[in-house]
């Protein structure tokens, strides 16, 4: 059974993208308790713009 | 012939029914029960053809009769092959919006499914674009026309930015800019806040308040699907029970 990598809370894996997500970076589950969102610059063939990923606590990074 | 027989047929002869009597019957019992059912379970299925999902889901507008007029809801429903019958419990449960056991037949969402609502089944799909080349007063009537609050700027067919309301103050009346001359490539907000369809509505509101954006641009595997605004939010907001 998967576990928050934040707070340890236990997961169903029935109930993911619904109480819980992958974070975009480490690939570990995380509750949506602990996400974080975070503003990535795309660039691509027609210009750049922003696309918000869902990132754990521990790969959001800090100011 | 013996008495008690010729009885009996006499008997049999009077209990005998028309033919298609019970079949009469039958129908009459079954528009009966027809009748007393409330109006909303009998939505009109009409098959998107122009939806961008993919062939597992297919994607429906259905019409519901609430009181006396017909309100068009899109939902997405998982295709098992044969024809779907609207009003089983799965596409029901699918639909989401959708409660036709309330007595007046209206679509209050539950709070369990309102809170794993995707953004894809909400967004505004009809987007609203304009060239970047032109000017700010034609973005400004159309905006006026149409009564919405932003225009996506596009660039040789792609998206480049949005016009919104705020660039309309803050960087063209506020600086006396001419409207005829300003072009629309100029004055939009760039860049462009994209979220993926599989985002919740709860996740949804939790992006815009942390970002201080009022309008995403929902996606579906890179492409531009449409626009949900704040707007938005507070009429899926206004669905759900008030004790929510």
């Amino acid at each position: 059974m998967p576990k928050c990598s934040c707070c340890g809370r236990e997961l169903k894996e029935k109930d993911k993208e619904k109480t819980w997500r992958e974070c975009r970076y480490c690939g570990l589950p995380v509750c949506f308790n602990c996400t974080h969102y975070l503003g990535t610059t795309v660039r691509d063939l027609f210009g750049d713009h922003v696309e918000v990923v869902c990132v754990c606590g521990i790969c959001k990074p800090r100011k | 012939m013996p008495k008690r027989a010729r009885e009996s047929s006499t008997k049999r002869e009077e209990v005998r029914r028309p033919k298609g009597f019970f079949l009469v019957r039958k129908r009459e019992a079954r528009e009966k029960r027809r009748s007393r059912r409330p109006a909303a379970i009998k939505p009109k299925l009409k098959r998107d053809a122009a939806s961008p999902t993919p062939k597992s889901l297919r994607a429906f507008s259905v019409q519901l009769k609430v009181g006396e007029r017909w309100m068009e809801r899109r939902i997405q429903v998982k295709a098992r092959g044969g024809a779907i019958n609207p009003h089983s419990a799965s596409f029901l449960h699918l639909s989401g919006d959708i409660s036709p056991f309330s007595p007046k037949g209206g679509f209050i969402t539950p709070p369990s499914l309102f809170s794993r609502m995707k953004i894809g089944e909400v967004a505004n799909r009809k987007l609203v674009k304009m060239d970047g080349g032109k000017s700010v007063l034609e973005a400004c009537r159309l905006m006026g026309r149409k009564r919405i609050g932003s225009v996506l700027v596009t660039l040789n067919g792609h998206p480049y930015g949005i016009f919104t309301e705020r660039d309309l103050l803050s960087k063209v009346l506020a600086k006396g800019v001419d409207l005829r001359k300003a072009k629309l490539k100029d004055y939009s907000s760039r860049p462009l806040v994209m979220v993926d369809e599989n985002y919740t509505v709860k996740e949804c509101a939790r992006i815009m308040s942390e970002m201080k954006v009022r309008r995403l641009l929902v996606t579906s595997k890179g492409k531009l699907i449409g626009i949900f605004t704040s707007s938005d939010l507070t009429r899926v907001l206004s669905r759900a029970p008030l004790d929510f």
